[in-house]
C-alpha cells in the first residue's frame, strides 16, 4: 500500500491542532508537500477547521479552553469520518483506553516520523473496520505496557477491559484475515510488530 | 528425772512450748524454743539440732560443741535422719565417759539431739517426750519456712509494683492506664506527662471516659471504631490526633489490653508524640511533588520550544529565511523564561525557617509598584493592614504575580482589591476582569499551563510555591464577576489583635 495520492485525486487533508504556535506551523512545513494541511492554534479553531473534508487529525492534548481530549469528543459526536492521532508531551495513561482516537505519539517528534505517522494512519482508513480497532487496541496495550509496571497493569479495570477486547477483536479477525491480499496481510503484521 | 508426758504440768509445758514455736516467725527462734524447753523438760545436759548436711542456715546448735562431739552428733543426725525417725543410743564424751542421747529427725530442717547427763539417763519416757517435741517442731518449722518463702514472694511482688510504678510515672509518652467498663474506656490513672501533654489532672479524669478528654469532635467515629477493637480485645497502633494545650497533634497510640479478673478488661494506652515526624513526612512529600513537578517542567514546557527551535533550524538550513531565524530566537527566548521561571520556584519554593511579621497592605503596595500597569488600579482594603509571619521578600512575589495575573487577563483598567477574609484566617487578592472560565480552573496553579500567547503559565505555579513554603492554602474564592484568589492559613504577627 502507498501513502502517495493518485495523481487525479486531490490531496488528503490534515488538520494540525496545537496551541504551540511554533510547533503547529513547524507540523505544517513537514507535511505540506505533499498534503493539504489546515492548521488550528486552539481547541474553538479545531471545532470550525473540521469537517468531512479532514482526512487526519494531529491533535496536541492540553490546550487552554478547549482540550484535545475535547476536540476528540467533538469528532465522534459529529460522527466525522477521519484518522486522529495524538501528538502529545503527556504521559499516555489508562484514560486512553476510553478515547476514541487511533493513534498516540508521544513529543519530541520529528519530521519523519510525523510523516509515517499520517500515511499509516491513511492506509489504515483502507482497512476492515474490525482490523482497524484490533491496531488501535494493540498499539495502547503497547503504550500502556511501556508505561506502566505490571502490578498497576493487573489492577486497572481498564487494562483488563482492553485486554478481553483484543481478544474479542482477534477472533473477530480471522474471519477477516482471509480475505486479506497477501501483501496488506504483510504490511499489517509488520506494523503491529512496530507497535 | 524426766518429766512424765502423763504429768498435767508437763502437758501443759507442751502445748505451751509448741504455741510458742507456731508463733515464732523465724526457724532460729523455733530452734531455740525447742532447744530450752527440751533440756528444761528432760532435765537433760543439752539440746542441739543440726542439720547433717551442714546446711549452715539450719544449724542451730548454739553450745558451741567440741569437735569431736560435734562430728559423733553428725553421726548420729545421719542415722536419725536415714530412719527418718527417732534413734538413741550412747556417745562417747572427750573425758572417755558415755552419755546417752536421743535424737529426733526434724523433717527436712535437721535433727534434735538430746544428751543425757552422768546423772541423767534419757529413758523411754524422754524419748517420747523427744518424738513429740520434735514432731511439732517440724511443722513449726515447716510453717516458718513457708512464711519465709511467701514473704520474699510478697516483697518480689511489691518490687515489680514499685518499678511497674516508676516506669509508669517516669516514661515520657503520655501514658494512661484504663478500664473498660460497660464498654467505654475508662480511666483509671494517668502518668504527669499525660497530666502535662494533655493538660488534665489525674484526679480530673479518673473514672471518667478518657475519649471525652482529649479526641477532637471530628474524630470521634474513629476514637469509637478503636474501643471496638479494644473491646474485642485486640491491641491498637494507630496514628490518631488528640487536643493537647499545645492544640490538636499527631499521637502514634499504642493501646494494650490485658485481662486481669475476667470480664474486665484493662489496658495502657500510650501517645507517642509524632507531629514532628509527620511534618517531615509532609515536607519531604512536598520536596519529592516538587522534584516530580521540576521533571515535568523539563520534559514537557522546554521540550515544546526546543523542538520548535530544532525543527525550524532544519528548516532555516534549506531556506534561510528571515522568519525562520525570529522563530528559532522566539523558541530559545521561551526556553530561557521557562529556566528562569523554574528557578525562581525552587528559590520561593524553599521552606521558611525565620518568619517575621510582614504587613500585607505594606507588602501589596510595594509590589504592585513593581508590576508595570499602564492604569490600573490598585484598592486596599483598610483591615488588610495587619502583619502575618512569613517572609517579606516571597510575599512580595506573591502579590506580585497575582497582580500581574490580574493586569495580564484582566487589562489596562483592572481594579485589584487586597483584604481580609471574613473568617479572618487569611486574606483575598480579587479583580473585576473577565474571571477563570470553571473548565480552567482545576489547572491554572501547574506550571506551564497559560491561556495568553505570551505568558511563560509560571506565575501561579510561584504563587503556590510561596503559599506551600509558608504552609497556607490557596483556593478559588467565591465572586460573581472577575477573579479571587484566597491565602488562608496564615499566623497573624500583629503586636495587638485588631478585631
Amino acid at each position: 500500500m502507498s501513502s502517495n495520492p493518485a495523481h487525479d485525486e486531490p490531496s488528503p487533508t490534515v488538520l494540525v491542532v496545537d496551541d504551540e504556535r511554533g510547533l503547529a506551523d513547524l507540523y505544517e512545513i513537514w507535511l505540506s508537500d505533499v498534503y493539504d494541511v489546515r492548521v488550528a492554534y486552539d481547541g474553538e479553531s479545531a471545532l470550525e477547521e473540521l469537517n468531512d473534508a479532514v482526512d487526519v487529525v494531529l491533535l496536541d492534548r492540553q490546550m487552554p479552553d478547549i482540550t484535545g481530549d475535547e476536540v476528540l469528543e467533538a469528532i465522534q459526536e459529529r460522527g466525522i469520518d477521519c484518522r486522529v492521532a495524538m501528538v502529545t508531551a503527556v504521559d499516555p495513561n489508562f484514560d486512553i483506553v476510553e478515547m476514541g482516537f487511533d493513534d498516540y505519539v508521544q513529543k519530541p517528534v520529528d519530521k519523519e516520523r510525523l510523516r509515517d505517522v499520517v500515511s499509516g494512519l491513511l492506509d489504515r482508513s483502507t482497512y476492515d473496520e474490525t482490523v482497524e480497532s484490533y491496531y488501535t487496541a494493540v498499539r495502547k496495550r503497547a503504550l500502556l505496557q511501556d508505561r506502566k509496571d505490571a502490578a498497576s497493569l493487573e489492577e486497572s479495570d481498564e487494562y483488563q477491559q482492553l485486554e478481553r477486547q483484543i481478544d474479542r477483536l482477534k477472533a473477530d479477525m480471522d474471519d477477516v484475515t482471509s480475505r486479506f491480499g497477501d501483501d496488506d496481510f504483510e504490511v499489517l503484521f509488520k506494523e503491529l510488530d512496530e507497535t | 528425772m524426766t518429766q512424765n508426758v502423763d504429768d498435767t504440768g508437763t502437758l501443759t509445758d507442751l502445748h505451751e512450748t509448741t504455741r510458742r514455736m507456731m508463733a515464732a516467725e523465724t526457724v532460729g527462734d523455733i530452734a531455740a524454743i525447742l532447744q530450752e524447753t527440751t533440756v528444761r523438760l528432760l532435765d537433760a545436759h543439752s539440746a542441739t539440732v543440726l542439720n547433717a548436711a551442714r546446711t549452715p542456715t539450719l544449724d542451730y546448735d548454739r553450745n558451741q560443741l567440741p569437735a569431736p562431739v560435734q562430728d559423733a552428733f553428725r553421726v548420729i543426725a545421719t542415722e536419725a535422719e536415714d530412719e527418718s525417725g527417732l534413734v538413741t543410743g550412747t556417745v562417747p564424751l572427750p573425758d572417755g565417759e558415755h552419755t546417752t542421747y536421743v535424737a529426733h529427725q526434724l523433717g527436712d530442717h535437721g535433727t534434735l539431739i538430746v544428751r543425757g547427763d552422768s546423772d541423767t539417763e534419757l529413758d523411754d519416757a524422754a524419748a517420747e517426750l523427744v518424738r513429740i517435741l520434735a514432731t511439732n517442731a517440724e511443722v513449726a518449722l515447716d510453717r516458718a519456712v513457708q512464711l519465709r518463702v511467701l514473704k520474699d514472694r510478697e516483697q518480689d511482688l511489691v518490687d515489680e509494683r514499685n518499678r511497674l510504678a516508676a516506669l509508669f510515672e517516669n516514661i515520657p509518652s503520655p501514658t494512661a492506664s484504663f478500664v473498660i467498663d460497660d464498654g467505654e474506656p475508662i480511666v483509671e490513672s494517668v502518668n504527669p506527662a499525660f497530666e502535662s501533654v494533655f493538660g488534665f489532672e489525674q484526679a480530673e479524669l479518673a473514672g471518667e471516659r478518657i475519649d471525652d478528654f482529649i479526641v477532637p469532635p471530628d474524630r470521634e467515629r474513629e476514637a469509637d471504631r478503636y474501643n471496638d477493637l479494644l473491646r474485642e480485645g485486640k491491641n491498637v497502633n494507630v496514628e490518631v490526633k488528640r487536643m493537647t494545650t499545645d492544640g490538636p497533634r499527631d499521637f502514634l497510640l499504642d493501646v494494650v489490653p490485658f485481662r486481669l479478673n475476667v470480664p474486665n478488661l484493662h489496658g495502657y494506652a500510650m501517645y507517642t508524640d509524632i507531629t514532628e515526624r509527620k511534618q517531615r513526612e509532609q515536607e519531604l512529600r512536598r520536596q519529592n511533588e516538587r522534584l516530580e513537578e521540576f521533571a515535568s517542567i523539563v520534559s514537557h514546557d522546554i521540550r515544546n520550544p526546543l523542538n520548535v527551535a530544532q525543527g525550524f533550524i532544519e528548516v532555516a538550513r534549506q531556506n534561510p529565511d528571515e522568519e525562520y531565524f525570529d522563530r528559532i530566537e522566539n523558541a530559545l527566548d521561551r526556553v530561557n523564561d521557562i529556566v528562569e521561571s523554574v528557578l525562581t520556584m525552587t528559590r520561593e519554593g524553599r521552606p521558611i525557617t525565620d518568619p517575621e511579621p510582614t504587613n500585607l497592605a505594606e507588602t501589596a503596595e510595594r509590589a504592585w509598584d513593581h508590576v508595570a500597569t499602564a492604569s490600573g488600579t490598585l484598592h486596599i482594603d483598610p483591615d488588610a493592614d495587619r502583619s502575618v509571619a512569613g517572609n517579606r521578600t516571597r510575599l512580595t512575589t506573591l502579590f506580585e504575580n497575582l497582580f500581574r495575573n490580574s493586569v495580564e487577563h484582566g487589562g489596562d483598567d483592572v481594579t485589584v482589591t487586597v483584604g481580609l477574609l471574613e473568617d479572618e484566617t487569611g486574606f483575598f487578592v480579587g479583580d473585576d476582569g473577565p474571571g477563570i472560565p470553571p473548565s480552567v480552573q482545576d489547572r491554572v496553579f501547574e506550571s506551564g499551563f497559560t491561556t495568553r500567547e505570551s505568558g511563560t503559565g509560571f506565575g501561579l505555579a510561584i504563587v503556590t510555591e510561596i503559599v506551600d513554603a509558608h504552609d497556607w492554602a490557596i483556593t478559588f474564592g467565591n465572586q460573581s464577576d472577575g477573579t479571587r484568589f484566597e491565602i488562608r492559613g496564615v499566623d497573624w504577627a500583629d503586636d495587638t489583635t485588631t478585631s
